[in-house]
């Protein structure tokens, strides 16, 4: 069983995204922003992260910078799932060390077809 | 969205949450934006920039796109605000809150239909003219987005379901009103006689409420009312186990059981006690809830009406029942609106009467025992007393002997009276009294007080006193004849003992002296016409509500206890007079006097005895003379 950590403010989108990810029985963490993710990758084993860009405390982008700098999480793959088109902002999310980047909304098979194709990739390299 | 994926409860409850969570990201970003256009904060422009920005994604991910295209543009103004690219002067601000104000009425339409049904045309025009940096012509936007579809339930439906009306006259009545387009349904059903204006007026309420659904903050409310509702049981049965110990303990028999009897009660009272509290205080909302709305309020009011006004709150975190919070609002928004409009002056005519420019519009709500007290506060011109007099003389609702027997503060709260506002005229005199019957009708619903204040020329002052709570409440148990009934302590002053002589008649109406004051008389038997021989002696009890005074002829006095209110139901709800029901440690049940309204119906009986002078709502003051 896989777990995925959600990390968006808005808690409409937390369990949208829940939903979705249930249908394929994987199990969810949620996270409100950049720091309440941090202290939940410190309890609980992640496979793979969804986060949003814009949050409050600590956004996206910082919060994918202190991912990559933890031992654990150096690999983890991280989907980014955000409103903005900006093209400076998808390339500093790149540099910070996101595999994808996606825009809200996202087709929800869209969504999952990318969240197993990047874990089989990450057991492959296992 | 595509829906296979998710099911349509699943999708319901996902729209649920939104509505929830966006509802109150509007209601914070619309107090901030207030709060910026006086001092700029960029903390503060980060929150809303990220609160737009994310009802934007969530909305365009539920497949919501007006919304979505609204918000996505007002999150492009405020993206230039971010950057220090733009400011946020008045005008901004107006566009702003004119398209939050849409982006909440749409989240509205979301929660009672389903869709988006606003017209959005108007005010993306007007983001977008602000992106450029376009001037807006103010006249161009009156009323942009008026709703395109009136969604609210039809009065004649209402007078169908309430079976005040037959369907065959609500046809008739709805072909009259094609015949004539611009009379309204309410209007036709008066003239017909089908129904009474008091009626109309309870149903136009009912209207009005039936729109306004239940607003959930993050508890489940329904669960803290089945709580509220299981502690009242419980308070009942502690009611019977304290009358239980009362009856065991005169008869002689094994004093083992009752010791332990004894224990139980004293135990199951404590913890019932607890209990009861504890919920009570969950029901509890901080004041703020209202509080929130009215700097808002007041910068758009100050816009209509050209004052220029500061705006004190205090006391916002004050907690309040949650059901009063609810009710609360409108007679806020009238008050404050009175304020605004009537009350203080324009800076030019302030200044030549040498205050401040700037009015002072203060708000303050305090507890003062198991009373909330919100005191509204303008520094305005105060209330013209002989207008007000001037104006009760006119409209025949007085004569002049009485109202020279009023104290001060009797005149004032004269604009109280129900006939009078209707007038709206003393508006223009004396600068009150729109509607403020109605002010004083609803808090008084809710078990409170309203009263006024004032020093001509100087300042208003508008108390509104209201309990903690409506659920469970100390009453006075009271009997007449057989009968007993619960009389809400809070209104009650003192009691009298009769004497013979004590009760002299004035017009044909019971008074008694009290220490100089003359009080009118309420003889229970005649209001619930209950036949028996009028009794010589028992007991008055004086009772207050704000200004009037009056005293209930009781057989006697049972005592003090703590009672659950009971709704009577669908039936019964309606009865003068009686506000619920109580049962007492016996199973018995009592009903709950309602003293506001037995006083306006003694007026009321009074009117009909043919006192063309007497007045619905001053019985206190037409007996003075």
């Amino acid at each position: 069983m896989k777990t995925i950590l959600i990390v968006d403010d808005s808690p409409t989108i937390r369990k949208l995204l829940g939903y979705i990810l249930k249908k394929k029985s994987f199990v969810i963490a949620e996270a409100e922003d950049g720091i309440d993710a941090m202290e939940k990758l410190g309890h609980v084993q992640v496979d793979l992260v969804i986060v949003d860009l814009n949050m409050p405390n600590m956004d996206g982008i910082e919060f994918v910078k202190n991912l990559r700098d933890n031992y654990f999480y150096m690999d983890t793959p991280v989907i980014m799932l955000t409103t903005t088109k900006d093209d400076k902002l998808k390339k500093d999310a790149f540099d910070a060390g996101v595999n994808m980047f996606l825009n809200k909304p996202v087709q929800p098979n869209f969504l999952l077809y990318k969240v197993e194709s990047l874990l089989s990739e990450e057991e492959d390299h296992g | 969205m595509d829906d296979q994926a998710l099911q349509k409860d699943e999708m319901q409850e996902i729209i649920d949450e939104f509505i929830v969570e966006s509802s109150e990201l509007m209601d914070h970003v619309i107090q901030d934006i207030v709060t910026i256009e006086q001092s700029q904060d960029e903390e503060m422009i980060n929150g809303i920039f990220r609160a737009v920005h994310t009802i934007k994604g969530t909305s365009s991910f539920l497949g919501f796109n007006t919304l979505s295209e609204l918000a996505h543009k007002a999150e492009d103004v405020l993206g230039l605000v971010r950057k220090g690219e733009k400011s946020i002067d008045q005008e901004a601000a107006d566009i702003l809150l004119e398209s939050f104000d849409l982006i909440k009425m749409i989240i509205d339409d979301i929660r009672s239909q389903g869709t988006e049904k606003q017209n959005t045309a108007s005010v993306l025009e007007k983001l977008k003219g602000l992106m450029e940096g376009k001037k807006q012509k103010t006249e161009a936007s009156i009323t942009p987005s008026v709703p395109v579809e009136e969604e609210k339930k039809k009065i004649g439906e209402i007078l169908l379901e309430e079976k005040i009306i037959t369907k065959s006259e609500l046809d008739d009545v709805l072909k009259k009103q094609k015949k004539d387009k611009d009379k309204k349904i309410g209007e036709i059903v008066v003239e017909e006689k089908l129904v009474t204006e008091g009626q109309l007026k309870n149903i136009l309420t009912k209207q009005k409420t039936a729109n306004k659904e239940e607003q959930s903050i993050r508890i489940d409310v329904k669960k803290l009312d089945e709580l509220m509702n299981l502690v009242g049981e419980l308070v009942l049965g502690k009611n019977r186990l304290i009358l239980v110990n009362s009856l065991a303990k005169k008869e002689d028999t094994s004093d083992v059981v009752f010791d332990n009897l004894a224990d139980i009660t004293n135990y199951i009272e404590a913890i019932t006690n607890e209990l009861q509290l504890s919920v009570m205080r969950a029901r509890l909302v901080p004041i703020s809830k209202v509080f929130n709305k009215i700097p808002r309020m007041v910068r758009d009011l100050c816009g209509e009406f050209k004052k220029d006004i500061e705006l004190k709150v205090e006391g916002e975190e004050t907690e309040l029942d949650r059901s009063l919070i609810e009710a609360l609002v409108d007679p806020m928004v009238h008050i404050i609106r009175n304020s605004i409009d009537h009350g203080i002056e324009l800076p030019d005519e302030r200044e030549r009467k040498g205050k401040n420019k700037k009015g002072l519009l203060t708000i303050r709500a305090y507890n003062e025992g198991n009373h909330v007290i919100i005191d509204i506060f303008d520094d305005g011109k105060g209330i013209n007393m002989q207008a007000v007099k001037d104006k009760v003389k006119e409209k025949g609702l007085m004569t002049d002997s009485e109202l020279a027997s009023l104290s001060p503060k009797e005149a004032m709260n004269l604009i109280f009276i129900p006939g009078l506002s209707t007038a709206q005229k003393v508006t223009s005199v004396s600068g009150r009294g729109v509607g403020m019957d109605v002010v004083k009708t609803n808090i008084e619903k809710m078990n409170g007080q309203a009263y006024i204040d004032s020093e001509e020329g100087q300042w208003t002052k508008l108390t509104i006193k209201l309990p903690l709570t409506l659920a469970i409440m100390r009453a006075l148990i009271v009997k007449v004849e057989d009968e007993l009934f619960a009389i809400p302590l809070n209104t009650v002053t003192e009691l009298v003992k009769l004497k013979e002589g004590l009760i002299k008649t004035v017009d044909k109406n019971e008074v008694m002296v009290l220490r100089k004051a003359v009080i009118p008389l309420v003889d229970l038997l005649r209001t619930f016409s209950i036949n028996k021989e009028e009794n010589k002696d028992g007991y008055v009890i004086i009772c207050n509500v704000g200004e009037k005074t009056v005293g209930i002829k009781v057989h006697s006095v049972v005592g003090q206890e703590e009672v659950v209110i009971k709704p009577l139901g669908e039936f019964l709800k309606n009865i003068k007079g009686i506000s619920g029901a109580t049962i007492r440690g016996d199973g018995k049940v009592i009903l709950i006097l309602d003293i506001p309204s037995v006083i306006l119906n003694y007026s009321n009986q009074k009117k009909a005895y043919g006192h063309l002078h007497s007045v619905a709502g001053t019985a206190a003051a037409s007996v003075m003379n």
